[in-house]
């Protein structure tokens, strides 16, 4: 199980808060998609049938589809400018036995990528997979060029697959490649496979359509679809390829749609779309920085460590030391409200060129996370003065690595803390139950023993849930090292989350350091190791971890289970500049399978994050179960960008298709990276416009 | 589940939300709590007018140099200089915003939300000086992912001055009212400055962002 999964099971906290919040937002933000509209999968599109349109990058879509043969959930993403993905849920049918009398459940991706923008003569021109992972029941191939003139959106395109159904041509491809002509049956088997061979292969349909924008808010479209649903022919008839729907724009975040399809279904559509380029309160309100003082005006201003503790104190920092060594100031601080390093590092600057004597002309700022250094950077005060006024300064915060802390202190604070709060918790993809959540207290506390050593554990109690009704027994024929989960769902409550004796160091000023014992997890308990090597002004970082892991009892007091495992993996991270991130992982994973982890994702110079990781073991797709390996989608939203005011928090969503036991990490694992990374350089680089703000 | 149980079960959640051992670090929960609690009184409250509460005696009483400020809404403020040598002359807010301006013109805001994060001032007095003569201004912004972006516009003041009395705060000043007009790649504004003799700008209206438009400024 991923890191990711770790962080968000083991904090749970009011994840409902981020779906309100979310909800509040999309009512509030402000879009650019005038005259774009969702057809019935959640991508730009008609009523049924794609448009050549893309989204604004970054734009997220949730759709959701309703007839009464159908439920369609859509996530979609603008992965980038050109490209468009989606990932899906889907329920089809009437009167069977799977949740709302479903006769299936089916999860499905998408992704649309723009060839060509529109001109003054020529359409905008996309081509798109549609369901080209998973059991393909939407699997289908289509070109399509999208061409406005005045009010009206023409669109017209050639379909492949299920979109080759009315009216059959011959494959215009085949003629370059003789192979496509045909198009085989789909080894759906498992699922999750790419179907490579299948794409643009055999005959092929025309479909066209036309959108009219009525007015600002209105719009209606009409389709020709040649799909012959035939995949639905025993619940669904289709009377028409004609469909035709109507959409309202409620607000500039949410987009309602009714539908007449295959001349005798109505259909209902809801969009909610946001942007991370979007927030709903700006830039945030924070309030204005300390003012930097004026140093070549004679004057007796001594330093004040005094009044440097209390104004850094009301920003939101806790100064853990204070120390004047010739001209530099260091401070060692634990930032807890600014999500953004940079802005967090240009108000401690300010404050202390404010509050320092004149002969102190340098700063060492040193942010501290629990008792180690986990970023450390240089200030020389005239620099950061041109900087902060308007004036282009390269490297004004200088990347350093410093390996020890500077004495600490007396806080007046204990070493024992705890922290007791709700939580919310959900299990996504069942189909007897698609949507399972579970609500109610988390307790946490820790007691530290010295700067290294901590004893630390939570457990929580459900109120009110029905995670305690899912009875499926897993059928993997791995050990279940996770498909156990409803186990520990149905018989955990008020368990022992976790319970470990903790040493946390830096023992270099570039190494990070963890080893843990006890229940390590909710599943697994024993003793685990990890280092990290991170340079701050580096965007590369290596780790390893290595733990031996004995499986708990399902009911998460103090018993195990039989099962015992040896588990490590070697892990790359790359931050690849203002876009990208990139994890990659091998080794040996719980169930005793080896192989690699790959994780990308999209960043957002505000703290927005949306990527994908996927694993490949020794274990075969037909050992491993259904989805064939392991993968998932993730989404971390910063609580400041939702509400514009200054939080180091973030809200989460994981989207992991099915839980399987091959690929599956023990949680934690990585944990170093995540404690340090948030406030290296590549953070300060990435939101440096803030620093000033 | 009896109604009894309902009950019991949402006050002690309501109770027990976000408790902790320590206050230094306020809690997800306290956050949704103030999220709630501002969401819940945002209620349209006529702005208050500074003008009718503040007094020439009462700014003569002060003692201290203070700036008015009023957006394009009505919302008004008066605002006092920042103590200490400064390297710039920044005014304070009682909402804790800053504006950092240097005889009357507008420099910079902060905790405005959107704010202006730097203009180019030293070209507006040297196009007050040198009126008729085009100069570009640069004006920058913190966009939206974190990003300094700067906008440029072509500047010039309009030859000739308007001679008058203006009335700021219950006493008249004699100036001269100077129109800068300046045209950029999608917004043009224009500036106006009503300056005395000695280069103090009494009172100005100047844009600040394409969001929150124009600011007046008077130094009472």
């Amino acid at each position: 199980m991923r890191l990711r999964e770790f962080k968000l099971l083991n904090s749970k906290l009011l994840n409902i808060k981020f779906l309100g919040i979310l909800f509040i937002i999309s009512a509030n933000s402000s879009s650019t998609l005038l005259a774009q509209n969702f057809n019935g999968f959640g991508l730009p599109g008609l009523i049924e049938l794609p448009t050549a349109r893309h989204l604004p990058d970054g734009e997220l879509v949730f759709h959701q589809r309703l007839h009464r043969s159908l439920h369609r959930s859509t996530l979609a993403f603008q992965l980038t400018p050109n490209i468009t993905t989606a990932f899906r849920y889907v329920g089809h049918g009437r009167k069977g036995y799977e949740y709302a009398g479903r006769s299936n459940w089916d999860r499905s991706f998408d992704v649309q990528v723009k060839l060509l923008d529109e001109q003054r003569y020529t359409p905008e021109l996309s081509f798109g997979l549609r369901d080209f992972v998973g059991t393909g029941w939407y699997s289908s191939e289509y070109i399509v060029g999208t061409k406005k003139i005045g009010p009206v959106e023409l669109t017209a395109g050639l379909g492949f697959g299920r979109l080759a159904g009315r009216n059959k041509i011959s494959n215009p491809f085949a003629a370059l490649a003789p192979k496509l002509k045909s198009r085989g049956s789909r080894e759906t088997g498992l699922g999750g496979e790419l179907e490579f061979g299948q794409w643009f292969s055999g005959p092929a349909s025309t479909f066209f359509g036309a959108k009219i924008q009525m007015s600002d808010k209105v719009a209606a479209a009409i389709e020709y679809n040649p799909d012959l649903m035939l995949g639905e022919a025993h619940y669904l008839t289709v009377k028409s390829p004609i469909n035709v729907g109507v959409t309202y724009r409620l607000n500039e975040g949410l987009e309602l749609g009714g539908q007449l399809l295959q001349g005798n279904t109505f259909g209902l559509t809801a969009s909610m779309f946001f942007n991370p380029k979007r927030p709903p309160n700006g830039n945030g309100f924070e309030l204005a920085p300390v003012p930097m003082r004026a140093r070549q005006e004679a004057s007796n201003v001594q330093t004040s460590p005094e009044i440097i503790k209390t104004v850094l104190t009301s920003e939101g920092f806790l100064l853990k030391a204070i120390e004047i060594r010739g001209d530099t100031i260091r401070v060692d601080i634990e930032n807890q409200e600014f999500r953004s390093v940079a802005q967090a590092l240009g108000r401690i600057t300010r404050t202390l060129q404010r509050f320092s004597s004149d002969d102190i002309i340098k700063a060492e700022i040193v942010f501290v996370k629990y008792t180690i250094p986990v970023a450390s950077y240089e200030i020389n005060f005239n620099d950061a003065q041109e900087a902060s006024n308007g004036r282009i300064v390269r490297g004004v915060f200088k990347p350093k690595d410093v390996a020890n802390t500077l004495p600490v202190d007396d806080l007046g604070g204990s070493d024992f803390s705890w922290v007791l709060g709700p939580y919310f918790d959900y299990r996504l993809f069942d189909p007897l139950r698609p949507f399972r959540y579970d609500l109610g207290l988390n307790l946490a506390a820790s007691y530290r023993f010295s700067d290294t050593f901590s004893l630390g554990g939570s457990t929580q109690k459900s109120l009110y849930g029905i995670f305690d009704e899912n009875i499926r027994a897993s059928d993997s024929k791995l050990t279940h090292v996770r498909s156990d989960f409803p186990e520990y769902d149905r018989f955990g409550d008020g368990g022992i989350e976790h319970l470990t004796f903790r040493y946390l160091s830096k023992i270099t000023p570039t190494t990070y350091v963890r080893a843990e014992i006890g229940y390590l997890e909710t599943m697994f308990g024993g003793a685990a190791v990890e280092a990290l090597y991170k340079p701050n002004a580096s965007d590369l970082a290596f780790g390893i971890d290595l733990a031996v892991a004995k499986q708990r009892q399902y009911n998460q007091r103090l018993g195990f289970k039989d099962y015992q495992t040896t588990t490590g993996h070697v892990s790359a991270y790359w931050d690849a500049g203002k876009k990208f991130d990139f994890q990659a992982s091998v080794g040996r994973y719980l169930a005793g399978d080896w192989g690699g982890t790959l994780e990308v994702s999209r960043r957002f110079a505000n703290g927005w994050k949306v990527g994908a990781w996927s694993t490949l073991t020794n274990v075969p797709f037909s050992t491993f179960g259904e989805g064939s390996f392991d993968k998932g989608l993730f989404l971390e939203i910063p609580l400041d960008w939702m509400i514009g005011s200054k939080s180091r928090s973030q809200r989460g969503l994981v989207l992991k298709p099915i839980t399987r036991d091959g690929g599956a990490k023990l949680m934690g694992t990585g944990q170093l990276y995540s404690l340090v990374n948030r406030d290296q350089n590549s953070e300060v680089v990435r939101e440096m416009g803030r620093a000033w703000k | 589940m009896e109604v009894k149980t309902v009950c019991q079960i949402f006050i002690s959640l309501v109770i027990l939300i976000g408790c902790s051992s320590t206050d230094i670090e306020r809690s997800d929960p306290a956050v949704l709590f103030d999220l709630m609690k501002s969401s819940i009184s945002q209620k349209k409250v006529s702005p208050i007018d500074v003008r009718k509460l503040v007094t020439r005696e009462i700014v003569e009483e002060a003692g201290d140099p203070i700036l008015f400020v009023e957006l394009k809404d009505g919302r008004n403020a008066t605002l006092s200089l920042f103590p200490g040598e400064n390297v710039l002359p920044v005014w304070l807010g009682v909402d804790g915003s800053t504006v950092t301006a240097k005889n009357g013109v507008l420099i910079s805001t902060r905790g405005m939300g959107d704010d202006l994060m730097h203009s180019e001032y030293e070209k507006t007095f040297w196009g007050l000086s040198n009126p008729g003569k085009q100069y570009i201004k640069k004006y920058t912004y913190l966009v939206e992912d974190n990003q300094l972006v700067s906008e440029y516009f072509d500047c010039s003041f309009d030859l000739g001055e308007n001679f008058s009395v203006i009335n700021v705060f219950d006493r008249d000043f004699y100036v001269s009212m100077q129109v800068e007009t300046c045209t950029g790649k999608n917004t043009d504004f224009r500036n106006s400055y009503w300056t005395e003799a000695d280069g103090t700008v009494r009172r100005s209206r100047q844009f600040h962002s394409n969001k929150i438009g124009q600011l007046l400024l008077e130094i009472p």
